[in-house]
């Protein structure tokens, strides 16, 4: 899988890059917006992260190229203005997503997937860990080919572990995921916990692993026993 | 009372003084004459008729009465009386003038009449002129006071109307009428610059606060995922760990805090504009279902009664986020195993919750980073943005704690509603 990053500051393009390689995809950065009219001319991506402020002209206009020439790469809209016109208008010109800044990197790790998902997969992909299985088209959760009932929290919790497995989540990350921005984190806090435990029993009592360890003070991180 | 009245008032007192005085004394005057017209005549008949009755005249005139006394009366004085003669219908105002002579040793009592017809007319005439003029001059004072004034006050009223409509968010510079009055044209020139300025810095801080809020969510995101990276280092000890921690969550909180304050900004500059007609009864349903699993987990009950159909013109956006943050409010002040009651009707929407005693006065919950506990990890922004959004939707917001329940009530106007 090949990303290209477009965003002018180098520091958070790195820690882009360094996060999602990391997860096994290759990465490329570009900070401006000719180059990236460049990379995508002579390359095929399968994302691309466009921040749409960029120092020589609007992220929006490579959108726009991208769809003239009937490219498939995904994008995915980052943004430091958190409106709803750019929104709006980012995503009627087909963008996939949007996400504000400053946003948690297993959050953008997680949209990312979600593109990916959509994408190449047609939304019917089957994520495998250990013994889980989840087909993110049924929604179907298996542990050792045994269904699943879980709420629609926990559902979105389990993919969101998946998608970012063996990394340190922040419970203000899960908060935010779950919740979106609409939540006071000293609140939710509670909540993810009893989420974690539900969650945990559930994956136990069909026989799975403890696969969720607590990392104290921090948060989570799904990881094999 | 308007300047036009007060003015016009104080010349009318003025004008029907002036009248007044001035026809009183020409009255005065006039009678004068008259009077001592009257006195003449009467000394000349007078003269005539002892010069006659001395010549041993006899005295044959309608005009003269003559009779023959004894001896004159003591305290006897001469007299003139106002009498009338009757004919009939007709009558005629008369003066009598009553002597009493010793003509060659014989007294004599002398009635005089004379006609006062012409007297009366003169006296008339001279009233009826002064109060004439009176009047023409007041009914010509008025329109001409009228007329004049919407002349000369044409720009001043223009330039009241303009301030009046005056708003500082659109950067029009204020227009004003030509004038050539002094007065007027300092004001307005002095409301030009006053205007410009405030426009200027009201850009100014409006651009500072946009700026400000856009500009710290690229360095907040660049901090934020280098301590996230961090995090994920497994060789870290625990103290290592706590601090990156404490890190990572300050500079959560500072982002959410520039998302909330940037929100509260682009609503002050009425960024919202897509207002269209919003299904509230639709959007508190939906808001109430993504609510209902923290509702669950706090452990608290929630009651809604929800009347189908209550529409409101707003930005939709706008009416989320105004239901959003009463419901989670409820949610967050709320005792353990407490309840929430919603009623939305066609004329408001209510949220009453359980919840501890509020310290401190309740209308200062609106204000910014008020919080009912201040020790609280809450942004306390939520209600602010609340007010915030019923401001420029011209809805009216009430709190009270009453029986132990905190409620808060929003009125939909009656000409929004359907």
């Amino acid at each position: 899988m090949k990303i290209l990053i477009v965003e002018d500051e180098w520091e958070l393009a790195q820690s882009l890059a360094d996060y999602l390689q990391k997860e096994g995809y290759l990465c490329e950065v570009v900070q401006q917006l000719e180059q990236a009219h460049e990379k995508v001319q002579l390359y095929a991506y399968d994302v691309i992260i466009l921040d749409i402020t960029l120092p020589d002209g609007n992220g929006l206009d490579l959108l726009k190229k991208l769809k003239r020439d009937k490219k498939e790469a995904g994008v995915l809209i980052v943004s430091a203005r958190d409106s709803l016109q750019d929104k709006l208008e980012g995503l009627n010109l087909g963008a996939d997503d949007y996400i504000t800044k400053p946003f948690h990197l297993a959050e953008l790790n997680a949209r990312v997937n979600s593109v990916i998902r959509r994408r190449i997969y047609q939304g019917n992909q089957e994520i495998v860990f250990e013994k889980i299985s989840l087909n993110t088209d049924t929604r179907e959760v298996k542990v050792n080919e045994s269904s699943l009932v879980l709420t629609r929290k926990e559902y979105e919790l389990l993919i969101y572990l998946l998608n970012n497995k063996n990394r340190v989540l922040t419970k203000e990350a899960i908060a935010e995921h779950l919740w979106g921005e609409g939540i006071d984190e000293a609140d939710s806090f509670d909540f993810i916990y009893t989420h974690i435990k539900n969650l945990r029993k559930k994956i136990q009592d069909k026989g799975g692993d403890n696969y969720i360890k607590t990392i104290y003070g921090m948060g989570y991180k799904f990881t094999s026993v | 009372m308007k300047l036009l009245t007060k003015t016009t008032l104080y010349h009318i007192i003025l004008a029907i003084s002036v009248f007044t005085i001035g026809g009183g004394i020409t009255f005065y005057k006039v009678r004068g004459y008259i009077q001592e017209d009257l006195n003449q005549y009467f000394d000349a008949l007078e003269e005539r008729i002892s010069t006659r009755i001395e010549d041993g005249e006899e005295i044959k005139s309608r005009r003269v009465q003559l009779s023959k006394l004894e001896t004159i009366p003591p305290m006897a004085q001469d007299t003139i009386i106002d009498t009338t003669f009757y004919n009939g219908s007709w009558h005629l105002p008369l003066k009598k003038k009553i002597v009493y002579r010793d003509i060659n040793g014989q007294a004599y009592r002398i009635g005089m009449y004379k006609s006062f017809e012409e007297g009366e007319d003169r006296l008339e005439a001279v009233v009826g002129t002064v109060v004439f003029l009176g009047f023409t001059f007041l009914i010509l004072f008025l329109l001409f006071n009228y007329y004049i004034s919407r002349r000369i006050w044409g720009p001043f009223n223009y330039t009241l109307n303009q301030i009046k409509q005056f708003d500082l968010r659109e950067q029009k510079p204020l227009e004003f009428m030509k004038t050539d009055v002094q007065e007027f044209k300092e004001l307005n020139q002095l409301l030009t610059v006053m205007t410009h300025k405030i426009q200027q810095d009201y850009q100014n801080l409006k651009e500072f606060t946009e700026n400000a809020s856009h500009e710290f969510q690229t360095p907040l995101a660049i901090i934020q995922s280098k301590l996230e990276l961090l995090l994920s280092n497994n060789h870290l000890n625990d103290e290592q760990a706590r601090l990156i921690q404490s890190a990572y969550q300050a500079t959560s909180k500072l982002s959410r805090l520039g998302k909330a304050l940037a929100l509260i900004t682009r609503i002050e500059n009425q960024e919202f504009q897509d207002v269209q007609q919003v299904d509230l009864s639709q959007s508190l349903e939906n808001t109430v279902f993504n609510f209902q699993e923290l509702v669950e987990l706090r452990d608290l009950s929630l009651d809604s009664h929800i009347e189908p159909g209550v529409k409101i013109r707003m930005a939709p956006l706008l009416a989320d986020i105004l239901l959003n943050n009463l419901i989670k409010n409820a949610i967050k002040h709320n005792l353990e195993g407490g309840s929430i009651q919603l009623e939305l009707k066609p004329q408001y929407f209510e949220i009453r919750n359980t919840g501890p005693k509020p310290q401190g006065d309740p209308q200062e919950f609106f204000i910014r980073f008020r919080k009912g506990n201040q020790a609280s990890d809450s942004l306390g922004l939520g209600l602010a943005i609340v007010k915030k959004i019923c401001d420029v939707n011209h809805l009216s917001i009430d709190y009270r704690y009453e029986d132990s329940l905190h409620r808060f009530r929003i009125f939909f106007p009656d000409e929004e509603r359907i």
